[in-house]
């Protein structure tokens, strides 16, 4: 699909919550065909954006894209915050983030709400976008963060995204990764979601006593209990 | 209903008053300014001085300077944030070396100095607009210090909440919410600093003794009676009854 970048007006978000509520209500299979391009619904505010054909495996896919693509097609620090421009994004990717009209999840996660904050990193476009900003420096220590589809954030995800604190550090990212994403199969490790579970509740209490930001990736590893060794141990 | 925290790496409570934030909000972005004096807490010379500034979910760290240094540099652009209002900072002092990434000191909620120098600038309750639906106001715990939050699609807000007649209607449930608040999460009495200690410090003696226990009617009892004497004492009906009439 190949379309010019648009952002909803208040009628648009307007006729996207009803859209949602529709498709939950099984009133319709699918997206009005003209919801995402409606010149009553939508201001054009980029250039042309083209969803590549091979689509998304994983949401560091569609990370990597966002990061990539976004730039090139509008001018993102005045949309960064706009609730209008990231669900319209995510209703143009509607076919990754949703698979089908039976799985339509909760408002949160194609609405996107700035002020929100307990729900807004679950907002399927926007959420990967920002992880992958935020890190894009070493954007390799959050493969497992984001190993997920895009339709489909996982635990893992829900358990760090949700924590300010854990989130926007280097040395947890890259804790995380070490511990639960296997690297040769690309996929996370078994028990990881339940053992992140515990893993950020730990780190809460650490942040306590420590700064996340400076603080180095092996001292983290090494102040672990006993707990979480098996996983530390098959990095 | 107290509680004592251990303190096993010895973390220093910085006080808000050694730390001062100067914001300049003609500018855009807004910047901000911060001096401190920590000479008495004896931090190492080569710990790291950063200082965070949060407003919800927005937040933006600036590395200052060393302790040593006695300049904290800046000005600092805070171009990530909507809006000036309701930012707070954090100064961390941060150790290095065999230390790093430990918190040896920090001074949580330190709020801008207000140019006029009329605001209390150690108030704890910061207004922001905020996306709120059709909701007019609420009131966020979810910082280090309560956010009284106003929808933002009402034109002129500040000017809404210093009516007399909204102020008299708000000002109860507000100090109400704090007040529970307060007792649902309360935090070590020692913390001077903190907005729940300050805001069981503003009720007088008059109203009684603060319960002891966890006794959910006791306290609804108490903060009941502490909300009855502080309508009374900024005559808050008087007001409501003579901006009625002035209305009319």
């Amino acid at each position: 699909m190949r379309l010019e970048c648009r952002c909803f007006n208040d009628r648009g978000l307007h006729a996207a919550a009803e859209t949602l509520d529709a498709l939950r209500a099984g009133h319709d299979n699918g997206l009005p065909a003209t919801l995402i391009s409606d010149p009553a619904l939508t201001d054009v505010v980029g250039g042309m954006l083209t969803l590549p054909q091979v689509g998304f495996q994983t949401r560091f896919q569609l990370g990597a894209w966002l990061y990539r693509e976004l730039p090139m097609v509008v001018q993102l620090n005045s949309l960064l915050r706009s609730p209008g421009f990231w669900t319209w994004l995510a209703f143009f990717l509607f076919p990754y983030v949703c698979q089908g009209a039976e799985k339509v999840g909760e408002n949160a996660r194609y609405i996107f709400n700035r002020d929100n904050f307990r729900k807004r990193y679950r907002h399927l476009a926007a959420g990967p976008y920002l992880v992958f900003s935020r890190h894009n420096m070493a954007p390799q220590t959050i493969r497992g963060l984001l190993a997920a589809p895009p339709h489909s954030p996982g635990d893992l995800y829900e358990q760090f995204a949700s924590r300010q604190e854990l989130i926007t550090s280097a040395a947890v990212m890259e804790v995380v990764n070490q511990m639960y994403f296997a690297k040769d199969t690309g996929v996370l490790k078994r028990g990881a979601a339940t053992n992140a579970r515990r893993l950020a509740e730990v780190l809460m209490h650490y942040d306590v006593t420590y700064d996340f930001i400076s603080i180095p990736t092996g001292r983290l590893l090494s102040m672990l209990p006993k707990e979480f060794h098996r996983f530390i141990a098959t990095t | 209903m107290t509680i004592r925290r251990l303190n096993y790496t010895g973390c220093q409570r910085v006080r808000r008053v050694d730390v001062q934030i100067t914001m300049d909000v003609d500018t855009t972005p807004p910047t901000f300014l911060c001096a401190h004096s920590l000479d008495h807490y004896h931090f190492p010379p080569d710990a790291v001085i950063v200082i965070e500034a949060q407003a919800h979910w927005t937040l933006m760290r600036f590395d200052c300077a060393t302790v040593s240094s006695s300049a904290c540099g800046g000005p600092f652009q805070l171009d990530d944030f909507d809006s000036p209002n309701g930012i707070v900072f954090r100064l961390k002092v941060i150790g290095t070396g065999a230390q790093e990434g430990l918190i040896l000191g920090e001074a949580e909620g330190v709020r801008p100095a207000a140019d006029d120098g009329m605001e209390d600038a150690r108030s704890f309750l910061a207004v922001q607009p905020a996306e709120l639906g059709d909701v007019v106001w609420r009131l966020s715990f979810v910082g280090t210090d309560p956010l009284l939050q106003v929808n933002e699609k009402m034109e002129d807000w500040r000017s809404f909440i210093r009516r007399r007649d909204v102020q008299a209607l708000l000002m109860p449930e507000i100090y109400r919410q704090l007040l529970r608040e307060a007792f649902r999460n309360p935090v070590d009495t020692d913390a001077k600093d903190a907005w729940q200690n300050a805001v069981l410090t503003m009720v007088p003696p008059a109203v009684g003794r603060r319960p002891a226990t966890e006794d959910q009617e006791d306290i609804d009892g108490w903060v009941d009676d502490a909300v009855r004497f502080f309508a009374g004492r900024h005559r808050l009906l008087r007001g409501l009854s003579e901006w009625t009439r002035g209305e009319a």
